[in-house]
């Protein structure tokens, strides 16, 4: 364990990356942090700050000095962030004037602190400086990899809180993580069983939130080494998901474990996004521009799997923009604008996704309509994109009666791959009324139409309902009073469907009716992330668990905002 | 009599059912009295002996008492003798012309389906066996005939066709054809005889009707007739000179009858390695742009499974140079087939000559296609896209279920696994086995086994984009021209 731990400390390739977990590896251990890392602001060689005993018992101030991997010649003395400049400014400016007035007192201890080792030509010169410079109020340590990995494994992963059927569940995930099914499900059990060994205990809330926390980040960079972020990227939404149902009592107040989960909370969405990053931007979002690349990067001969895989990006993609929509509204003008640049180019990337992957013009299952209202929302939220919407629902309507009427590759409500990989199994009416029983697409598809005026494409399905598909019973999902119990921790067994929804060639009875039942449902607004701002972490609810989008997301984009409901429309747009 | 006739019936429908009745006849030749007694008894309307009618007077060579029968009944003896009239020898061509007036008058006024089919067989085997006959009577009795129209004398027109395409005169054939344009689908044997026809029309000068007639005959059908039924005639039609294909290929598709398209996807269906390289000539046909375009869409939206096919009716259509719609057919060369098949057809492309007008584009096209592989091979391996090791292992059963099904449907379909014992062999790469000679020794048999095999490019948007794969081969085989192309534009077909 403690050798996985050290890979994972020594892999870490950013110097942030180390940043993120130290404060919370020192509250773990007993530990106060009163200073924390921050991008853009001068730290004076300190990364972290905390207050803390040391091993021989006084109480002192540690300042940590951050650095990657193992302390090379280049990172001790040649550049301007090297650790000889950085322990330096410490001494210089850091501690006359930054220590808090209330740890004056207190004797210091600079920490060097790296996720490798100190190289062997480095060694006497970090000796002399700590030999010339230690006094008696300031002293010098040194935090390796290995003393890293024995303070994560004597803390936060200690044997007490995370047993050995645990341990080994983190292992065998960790070990797993190329093959993405099997690590993934290790995981989920590891923060499932986590999750529910708090037993409604704040503290220990606050600690499986970071044990979440610390194990996503081991896996993470695990992953990322292996050249794999599939299990992580969906351990980070499971993370989320799960540390939201720990912390959303907590949400809004002001008292020591409510500021500890949040923060841990904030950590793993910086996480979530690091992975989701590491795999969209830096892997998918490059080849978007090339016909039908991504297609064969499936590297599959079975033309289900690709429609599988290419809707599961396109959402994937949509959450990312979401999210990234989401941190607008708590941006200043600067990095507003930083982010604005950034949704946008994702939201292209999203287009030119679709545009070169043809899979992407026709769902296979009904529940790929979770995937396509998610990019809708986030497309929706970007100037000038109603084109590329109204282009794209429209060829999906094209297909989409071509399909059917042909009996050829429609989409249908099974969700079971084998049921998938078959479809359609017989070109008949019978099976074809089957497999379309119920629809959650067509509504999202025909509200969309409606609003964006494409009275052809509604006329369409309008006819489609009325003839091939009039035993299907078209509805949409809604929340209700159990949901905010059962929604993020994936039970399902929770909420409405709003059935027998009519599509006239006009659309507007529909939009009437959705909206309506937006109003008299009350339970969205009750949910804890929309109540408290996260309303993210709904969609990630929907889009892992696979229940579909509730219409308050899209409801208000598509009517007027006189009809305000008490849907999210506006918010999930950024603020300019 | 009775014996041959037991026999006849006990044969039913087998290839070889009526040889009793040919060994009959040689039995009646040894000795003439014999047909005589046959002819006596017949006379007397015996039932039983006017059934060997036929046979007797053919044994004798009684042309003098056919012609009686022939003119004195117009019962069974009458078409027994019509019939021997055909087979009789004879000493002169003036003989021969008698027998010709003497089936031309029972012929007139009459127009009974068995009689007429009869004088038609007769007429044209005695005109085959002396071309010096009266021809104007044997037309007038092939054109009697065809007036009647009855299944049974269509029969006769399919099977006169190919037992004498090479004989037969322009206007007969025409004839014969004419009443061949009634047929019923349910007249399967009459189809099988006319596919002889055909397959032996293509390969004479009146190969032009031969492909007229089958386009009348599969429009009218309305799907009640296809190519497939005419599986010699289609064979032959794949195998013709690439000029004469060409022709027929440039017609059809213009035409845009999707019968005749389906046609042709069936003829090109049996080539492999991508399909056969057609040259069109279409210079001399003065196309508009949107004709040339309909052309080159039908090409891709019937011939899609063939690329080296379709792709040289699009070769041909760049050679034109027309300005006007090289974009377009580069475009749907690239995008419709390159993109979807590699192996014979970029072969294909590629032997393409400098000199080639179409050479250019066709280097375009090229030039596109290898930056679109190359796109999507720059991207690596992108492991989080690939599907579960779970998945896989499903869509693997199912692909060898399927694998195994198409195996059976083949093994049905195959001549061979009807005729051949069949053995399986779970070990080695030969076999051994042991056979009792005549001599009553054993005698070891040693088989070697070799390998065989077919491949087949599967398109790649069958992975990629099924549905607007679907959808395109559909746009493009159901888009018709606003305004008809003037059918005296299309190639002649001679």
């Amino acid at each position: 364990m403690k050798l996985i731990i050290r890979d994972y400390l020594a892999s870490l390739k950013e110097r942030e990356e180390l940043d993120a977990i130290l404060p919370d590896l020192l509250s773990e251990i007993g530990f106060t942090v009163y200073s924390r890392p921050g991008r853009g602001t001068t730290q004076y060689g300190v990364d972290v700050a905390a207050v803390g005993e040391d091993e021989d018992g006084e109480r002192k101030v540690f300042l940590f000095s951050v650095k990657q991997g193992d302390l090379t010649r280049r990172d001790w003395n040649v550049t301007e962030q090297s650790l000889r400049q950085s322990f330096d400014d410490i001494q210089d400016v850091y501690i006359p004037t930054r220590i808090p007035k209330r740890y004056e007192n207190l004797k210091i201890v600079i920490c060097a602190c790296f996720g490798g080792d100190v190289q062997e030509q480095v060694r006497p010169m970090l000796t002399g400086y700590i030999n010339a410079h230690t006094t008696d109020r300031v002293s010098f340590a040194e935090w390796n990899g290995d003393k890293l990995a024995g303070l994560v494994l004597q803390g936060i992963l200690r044997e007490e809180i995370l047993p050995k059927p645990l341990r080994s569940r983190f292992q065998k995930a960790v070990a797993m993580v190329d093959e993405p099914d099997v690590s993934f499900a290790h995981f989920v059990g590891l923060v499932t069983q986590l999750r529910e060994s708090t037993g409604g205990i704040q503290k220990l809330k606050v600690r499986v939130a970071r044990q979440i926390y610390i194990c996503l980040w081991i896996l993470f960079v695990w992953a990322r080494d292996a050249g794999n972020l599939e299990s992580p990227y969906r351990a980070s939404e499971i993370a989320l998901l799960n540390v939201w149902e720990l912390a959303r009592g907590f949400v809004g107040k002001n008292n020591k474990n409510s500021r500890a989960i949040t923060s841990v909370f904030h950590a793993l969405i910086r996480v979530h996004i690091m992975i989701v990053e590491n795999l969209l931007v830096r892997k998918i979002l490059p080849h978007v521009g090339k016909r039908h690349a991504l297609s064969m990067g499936v590297e599959s001969r079975s033309s289900v799997d690709v429609n599988l895989k290419l809707f599961d990006v396109l959402g994937r993609i949509a959450m990312l923009g979401l999210w990234l929509n989401w941190f607008g509204q708590k941006l200043e003008n600067e990095e507003e604008a930083e982010r604005h640049g950034k949704v946008r180019e994702i939201a292209e990337g999203g287009f030119k996704l679709i545009h070169n992957n043809p899979t992407l013009l026709l769902p296979r299952c009904d529940h790929q309509a979770i995937d396509i209202a998610l990019f809708l929302c986030f497309a929706s939220s970007i100037e000038g994109c109603e084109a590329d919407i109204s282009g794209w629902l429209q060829e999906l309507t094209t297909r989409l009666a071509l399909a059917i009427r042909t009996h050829g590759k429609y989409p249908c409500v099974f969700g079971d791959y084998r049921d998938l990989v078959d479809h359609p199994r017989e070109r008949s009416d019978e099976y074809r009324s089957e497999a379309t029983s119920g629809s959650t697409l067509i509504p999202l598809v025909a509200a969309w139409l409606s609003a964006l005026g494409d009275s052809n494409s509604l006329e369409t399905i309008s006819e489609l309902t009325r003839t091939e598909l009039s035993h299907c019973t078209l509805q949409l999902w809604l929340v209700d009073e159990v949901t905010e119990e059962k929604l993020y921790v994936g039970e399902h067994g929770h909420g409405v469907a709003l059935c027998d929804l009519a599509i006239s060639n006009s659309g507007k009875e529909l939009l009437d009716t959705v909206s309506e039942a937006c109003r008299a449902k009350e339970s969205f607004s009750m949910l804890s992330p929309v109540r408290t701002g996260y309303w993210p972490i709904v969609l990630l609810a929907c889009r892992h668990y696979r229940h579909p989008i509730p219409p308050q997301f899209w409801i208000n984009v598509l009517r007027p905002l006189a009809d305000d409901g008490e849907g999210l429309g506006s918010e999930i747009a950024p603020k300019s | 009599m009775i014996c041959v006739q037991a026999l006849v019936e006990r044969a039913g429908n087998d290839g070889a059912a009526h040889e009793p009745y040919r060994a009959f006849r040689e039995w009646c030749r040894a000795d003439l009295a014999r047909a005589r007694e046959v002819v006596d008894a017949a006379l007397q309307d015996d039932a039983l002996t006017v059934s060997f009618l036929s046979f007797a007077l053919e044994a004798g060579s009684f042309v003098d008492i056919a012609k009686e029968f022939v003119s004195s009944y117009s019962d069974k003896r009458q078409l027994a003798a019509v019939c021997a009239l055909g087979r009789c020898s004879y000493s002169s061509v003036g003989q021969a012309n008698e027998a010709l007036s003497a089936i031309l008058d029972a012929q007139r006024d009459c127009s009974d389906d068995a009689l007429c089919a009869n004088s038609l067989v007769s007429a044209l085997t005695i005109s085959n066996a002396l071309p010096a006959a009266d021809s104007s009577l044997v037309q007038t009795i092939v054109r009697l005939a065809c007036e009647a129209k009855g299944s049974q004398t269509r029969f006769f027109c399919g099977r006169m066709l190919w037992q004498f395409s090479t004989r037969l005169s322009r206007p007969t054939i025409q004839n014969l054809l004419n009443v061949l344009s009634s047929l019923e689908p349910s007249e399967k044997g009459t189809i099988r005889e006319l596919d002889l026809g055909l397959q032996k029309l293509l390969k004479t000068d009146c190969a032009d009707l031969a492909i007229r007639f089958v386009e009348t005959l599969l429009i009218s059908a309305k799907g009640g007739i296809r190519l497939p039924q005419l599986d010699r005639f289609g064979k032959e039609l794949s195998t013709a000179s690439r000029h004469h294909l060409g022709g027929v290929v440039v017609r059809w598709l213009l035409l845009g009858e999707s019968v005749l398209c389906d046609g042709l996807h069936e003829v090109m269906r049996e080539v492999e390695g991508g399909g056969k390289v057609l040259e069109l000539d279409l210079k001399g046909l003065n196309l508009s742009a949107v004709e040339t375009v309909f052309l080159s869409r039908k090409a891709v939206g019937y011939l899609f499974f063939q690329p080296v096919t379709a792709a040289s009716v699009l070769v041909s259509v760049l050679r034109i140079q027309d300005n006007r719609i090289i974009d377009d057919v580069r475009d749907l060369l690239l995008s419709a087939l390159l993109v979807n098949f590699g192996g014979a057809l970029v072969n294909y492309l590629e032997s393409i000559d400098k000199e080639d007008p179409a050479y250019s584009d066709v280097r375009w096209a090229l030039e596109q296609n290898e930056q679109y592989l190359s796109d999507f091979n720059s991207i690596g391996e992108i492991k989080e896209l690939w599907p579960s090791d779970y998945q896989r292992q499903i869509e693997r059963r199912r692909a060898s279920e399927e694998g195994r099904e198409i195996q059976k449907m083949a093994e049905k379909k195959s001549v061979f696994f009807g005729l051949v014992k069949r053995s399986t062999i779970l070990y080695g790469n030969r076999t051994l086995a042991y056979v009792d000679d005549q001599e009553g020794k054993r005698r070891p048999i040693e088989v070697e086994m070799k390998s065989f095999g077919a491949t087949i490019e599967l398109p790649r948007a069958l992975i990629v984009d099924p549905v607007g794969l679907d959808y395109m081969l559909r746009v493009f085989r159901a888009e018709r021209l606003k305004h008809e192309t003037d059918h005296s534009r299309l190639p002649s077909l001679t």
